[in-house]
């Protein structure tokens, strides 16, 4: 393995950040994570705009975890524009929300999300479901071709 | 006379003799030939040379050398009758052997051959050029001319004998040698007017013979016998046989057997009479057919009457018969046709004698044909009518036309009419000599006609006096007969056999020649028509068209038709007032439709237009101190000085004075009448406006406004527009206050409606807000709850060391608060989602649902320690899932309320109603006090500490909702320390509700 594989968390609330990059340490897991604050910035990491106008475009994170809930573009917007893309539409996404709801649930799965995981709020249950995410996506899980 | 004399006349007749005898010889010797020819000549010449030199050997010698005999007769008549060529060479001849003989009269012996020979060319010749024929004189004087000629002659002899010569032969010369011509000459004219005769008898015969072969008739000749012994080639044709077939054989070869006797009979009678006529036979052919002929014949006799052969020519009358018999046949029908006449039929002839009458005829005058024949026209006829008849023949006679003619007569003292017809037979040169008169009885037509015109003269009576139209048109609606109401009315009608095209315009004959068609068509047909009378007046007519049958032809189109003009008009009165309902009907409606009092007088006035032509009207409206004008109708041009919408001051004079009036007319010169300052309406009547009419709107004593009515007509306004006009504002005024009070409702109502509206839309942003508000529990509320609960597990992994214990214990407590939180959280998600989300009905098993449900809720560590009795719980219709949650929430609370007990026990069963199941679940847990009963089920209503029984409050309120969702009931029974009953209630189906009822029934 010549790179740690690369998560892009997409997650405007710092203490989940937090708290995910800390499960994914605790977990083992060798991995390299990005993180956007909002959907714009999610978009502009993806297709090499803006801020990351200078990153690598051959370097596309392995998985994208996708909150819903987002400042100025939401999640659900950005899952579209992920799909709609050539470079990006294979990516793996795990949408990441605290939503139970159904409504959110269909709109995932609708626009082409891989997975849908409802963040627990104990600590120990959260930490444990990054744990299996992260084992899953990032080493059982066989990452799709790079376009 | 001398001795000399008397032997020379011997000598001479016996000469002239010789001669006469030679003469004849030759004639019958030498056959005359057709031929004209030298040779022929030649011949001729040397014959009569060698007749010469006879008479020459046998001379009379008076004198050595002197010699007489009569070559002078036949060289003279050889010149006159056989021409120059025999004449030159029998004097050749004669003068050779003269000189052969010699003597002294040599040269006058030759030169009286010569002599003779020319006297005859001569009398040839005068002969032909004039004409003259060969008779006595003619030849005697030739014979005179000669011998004188001959005794002149003798002079030139020699002068010893002359004198003796002429002294012997001068008398007898002179007597006989004439004598001798005539007589030889008239044999020579004999033999050849034989000749001739010949000839043409040979011609004749020729020509006959040719006529008998080719005659078109057949000819036959039989001998006394009876047999054939000529047939020509018709003959032979006619009947097909060879002529070696019949010559020879007896003519009853030919005949038919039947006619054996016929010819038996007739054939020595035809012998003895010498003809026949029309002797019919019938021959037998060669092909064995039979022919039908006629014979004629006469016999030939010999010269002395014996009979020698019959000639006869028969005619094929086969055809003949056949026609004759035809003709017979026709005219034995013709006759029987004739006959069977019923008209009297007569034949006439100018003189007005009857050759001819048919058993009609016989029978009217009762006399028999054979009575009448003969009789004339006045033994016949009555006195006065037979001149008639007479006349009548004589015309046609002259003319050749026929006549036909009605007579009257009386007849055995009966009054007969007659019906007669006279035509002329022509003869031969197409002359009229003849007249067929027919005559018929026709006195029962002529009673029949009289009834029918008798007949036609009431009908036309009854058409004529009937008070509307009556017609018939031919199918091409051509007109054949029209009464005498429409002759007089309608213009164009007086006229029979016009169609409508020639009567009206093209556009409505068209139309009624379609109408006519469809009549034709349908059978009948109904309608009302305008028809402008001769007069010009313009007329109703209800007119009924009906179809004709017509046994004769095509069939006709009757017609009746009345003038309905009245009726039509006051009909249209009538018409014209249900127009003026309708109008105001529709004014009320537009009342009830249109809001605004301007669009109402706007849509009223153009619905006043059509029963008021008015030019201009303006509708006022008082408002305030002003009028409006709220509707206006004007002339497309001009009057822009006043204009719908206007507010102007009235005056006030002029305007109580029009209330007191209730309506003003101005039909003529209305100035006069106005009041000054009054400049709109002067300028209205500059502008031709010449009648004015006002009509005040009047609404509790109280004028509210008038309409305002001109037109350019002086004397326009009648009394029935003032009282449309009157209606029409009253009701406009009755409009104006509905309205006023409408528009105050309606303002109360936009007030009211306007409200709602607000509220309406104040709970739709309430609601908007609360959706918006879930969805922010849903996400934003559980991150901080995260957080908190993250990092506060955070320090008690990562820090435990450097904090004390209370810390610990304070950020378990601050972890439990925020899993409380997170309970709190889902469960009002959940009574939210309860109002959004739709009911999934299914048939709910509810005893395994139950069964389930108190798996997952008593746990295996309490479960030993209850009590649970589940009743055979009937199923009901509803959601599942939502059911489940309330049979989970209800059991969580009996066994959170009961596990203080030591008694723990739990109890689900039912109570069924007639239209709800009743289920509940009794505890034996802690209870409450009654008081209470209301709050347990309301949001966040907690009866206990929350450190005595955990819970949100929340769990009996979702399943309050979730029964009312259903349309069911929840209610509860407690008594403390003992227990608390929750029940709640499930309709039945409607099918379930029936099915209990029949078994209620049946118990």
């Amino acid at each position: 393995m010549l790179y740690p594989k690369t998560i892009l968390l997409v997650e405007d609330n710092p203490g989940d950040v937090e708290l995910t990059k800390r499960a994914l340490r605790k977990s083992g897991i060798n991995t390299n994570m990005d993180v956007a604050e909002d959907g714009a910035e999610a978009l502009d990491y993806l297709f090499c705009k803006g801020d990351y106008a200078v990153r690598n475009p051959e370097l596309s994170p392995n998985l994208i975890l996708l909150d819903l809930n987002l400042p100025k573009i939401n999640g659900l917007e950005v899952l579209k524009q992920i799909r709609a893309n050539d470079k990006t539409k294979l990516l793996p996404v795990v949408v990441l929300t605290s939503s139970k709801e159904q409504v959110d649930v269909e709109a995932a799965y609708t626009n082409g999300a891989n997975s849908y995981i409802h963040k627990p709020v104990d600590f120990i249950e959260f930490t444990n479901t990054i744990n299996h995410l992260g084992r899953y996506w990032l080493d059982i899980n066989e990452s799709p071709p790079r376009i | 006379m001398g001795q000399e004399s008397i032997t020379g006349l011997k000598y001479l007749i016996y000469n002239a003799a010789l001669l006469l005898t030679l003469g004849i010889i030759f004639d019958s010797v030498v056959t005359h030939s057709k031929h004209d020819n030298i040779l022929t000549h030649v011949l001729t010449g040397l014959g009569l040379g060698l007749v010469v030199l006879a008479v020459m050997v046998n001379p009379w010698q008076l004198s050595h050398g002197v010699v007489f005999d009569t070559r002078s007769i036949l060289l003279s008549l050889t010149g006159m009758f056989f021409g120059v060529i025999p004449g030159i060479i029998a004097a050749f001849i004669a003068i050779i052997f003269r000189m052969l003989q010699g003597g002294a009269g040599v040269y006058t012996g030759c030169s009286v051959i010569v002599a003779s020979l020319l006297w005859g060319i001569l009398w040839k010749k005068m002969h032909y050029r004039w004409k003259i024929p060969y008779g006595f004189w003619e030849l005697y004087s030739l014979g005179i001319v000669t011998h004188i000629t001959m005794l002149v002659l003798m002079l030139f002899m020699p002068s010893n004998i002359w004198a003796y010569v002429l002294k012997s032969i001068t008398l007898p010369v002179m007597i006989i040698y004439p004598l001798v011509t005539v007589v030889l000459g008239q044999l020579m004219v004999r033999r050849m007017q034989l000749r001739k005769e010949k000839v043409r008898l040979e011609q004749s015969e020729s020509q006959f013979r040719k006529l008998y072969e080719n005659a078109p008739s057949p000819y036959q000749s039989l001998d006394a016998n009876g047999n054939l012994i000529a047939v020509n080639n018709a003959w032979l044709n006619a009947l097909g046989y060879q002529e070696s077939d019949v010559l020879g054989k007896h003519f009853t070869f030919v005949l038919v057997p039947e006619f054996y006797q016929v010819f038996n009979t007739n054939f020595p009678k035809f012998k003895a009479a010498g003809r026949t006529e029309n002797i019919e036979f019938e021959l037998l052919k060669k092909d064995n057919t039979k022919i039908l002929v006629s014979f004629n014949g006469v016999i030939v006799t010999d010269l002395d009457g014996h009979f020698v052969q019959t000639l006869c020519v028969f005619s094929d009358i086969t055809e003949m018969r056949k026609q004759q018999k035809i003709l017979a046949e026709s005219e034995a029908k013709y006759r029987s046709l004739v006959d069977s006449s019923y008209s009297s039929i007569a034949i006439f002839d100018f003189e007005g004698i009857l050759h001819f009458a048919n058993s009609g005829a016989c029978e009217s005058l009762n006399l028999s044909e054979a009575e009448l024949i003969g009789k004339s026209m006045f033994e016949i006829f009555p006195p006065g009518n037979a001149e008639f008849q007479l006349k009548i023949l004589h015309k046609v006679l002259s003319t050749g036309e026929r006549i036909v003619t009605e007579s009257y007569a009386t007849v055995a003292g009966k009054g007969v009419w007659y019906h007669t017809s006279v035509s002329p037979v022509f003869d031969d040169n197409g002359k009229p000599y003849l007249a067929v008169v027919s005559a018929t009885d026709i006195t029962h037509i002529k009673e029949a006609d009289l009834a029918l015109k008798e007949s036609q003269e009431r009908f036309e009576m009854f058409m004529d006096n009937l008070p509307g139209g009556a017609f018939i048109k031919d199918c091409e609606s051509r007109v054949l007969f029209a009464n005498k109401y429409l002759k007089g009315a309608i213009a164009g009608w007086q006229k029979l056999g016009r169609t409508p095209s020639e009567i009206y315009a093209e556009e409505e004959a068209t139309a009624i020649v379609a109408e006519d068609k469809e009549v034709l068509e349908n059978g009948l047909r109904h309608m009302v028509e305008n028809i402008v009378h001769s007069d010009g007046s313009l007329h109703y007519y209800d007119t009924t068209k009906f179809v004709l049958s017509n046994p004769k032809g095509n069939p006709l189109i009757g017609g009746i038709t009345l003038d309905v003009t009245e009726q039509r008009l006051a009909e249209e009165q009538r018409n014209s007032y249900a127009n003026r309902l309708e109008i105001l009907r529709k004014l009320d409606s537009i009342v009830l439709e249109t809001r605004s009092f301007d669009s109402v007088c706007s849509a009223a006035v153009e619905n006043l237009h059509n029963l008021i032509p008015f030019s201009l009207l303006c509708v006022n409206v008082l408002e305030g101190e002003y009028v409006r004008i709220a509707a206006l109708h004007k002339p497309a041009k001009g009057y822009d000085y006043i204009q719908s919408g206007e507010q102007y001051i009235p005056n006030y004079e002029y305007l109580d004075y029009l209330t007191a009036q209730k309506t003003l007319v101005l039909n003529e010169s209305p100035q006069s009448f106005l009041p000054p300052k009054m400049p709109v309406a002067r300028r209205m009547i500059e502008d031709g406006q010449q009648s004015f009419m006002y009509n005040s709107m009047i609404m509790q004593d109280k004028m509210v406004g008038f309409l305002w009515f001109t037109s350019d007509q002086q004397g326009f306004f009648t009394a029935e527009h003032q009282e449309i006009a009157d209606e029409f504002a009253d009701q406009l005024a009755l409009v104006l206050h509905h309205l006023q009070l409408i528009e105050k409702i309606q303002d109360h109502a936009d007030d009211l409606e306007q409200r709602v509206e607000v509220r309406t839309n104040e709970l739709k942003e309430a609601n908007r807000e609360l959706e918006s508000f879930t969805y922010t529990v849903a996400h934003d509320l559980r991150s901080p709850l995260r957080t908190i609960d993250g990092f506060c597990s955070i320090l008690m992994e990562d820090h435990a060391a450097q904090l004390t214990q209370d810390a610990m214990e304070n950020l378990k407590v601050i972890i439990k608060s925020t899993h409380k939180m997170d309970t709190l959280i889902n469960e009002l998600l959940e009574l939210a989602k309860l109002n959004r989300d739709s009911l999934k009905h299914t048939d709910v098993d509810m005893q395994s649902l139950v069964e389930e449900v108190c798996h997952s809720v008593i746990t295996s560590k309490v479960s030993q320690s209850f009590d649970i009795q589940i009743e055979n719980l009937p199923p009901c219709r509803a959601d599942m899932a939502l059911i489940g949650q309330v049979w989970q929430n209800l059991l969580e609370n009996a066994v959170k309320f009961t596990l203080p007990k030591t008694e723990r026990s739990i109890k689900i069963g039912f109570e069924d109603a007639a239209t709800e199941t009743i289920y509940y679940v009794q505890d034996s847990g802690v209870g409450f006090e009654m008081k209470y009963v209301n709050k347990i089920f309301a949001v966040f209503q907690r009866l206990h500490h929350e450190r005595e029984f955990q819970g949100t409050g929340i769990g009996l309120a979702i399943v309050k909702k979730i029964i009312d969702r259903h349309n069911g009931r929840v209610w509860a029974e407690s008594t403390i320390d003992v227990g608390t009953k929750v029940y709640f209630s499930i309709p039945k189906t409607r099918a379930a509700v029936a099915k209990n009822l029949v078994q209620h029934k049946k118990q």
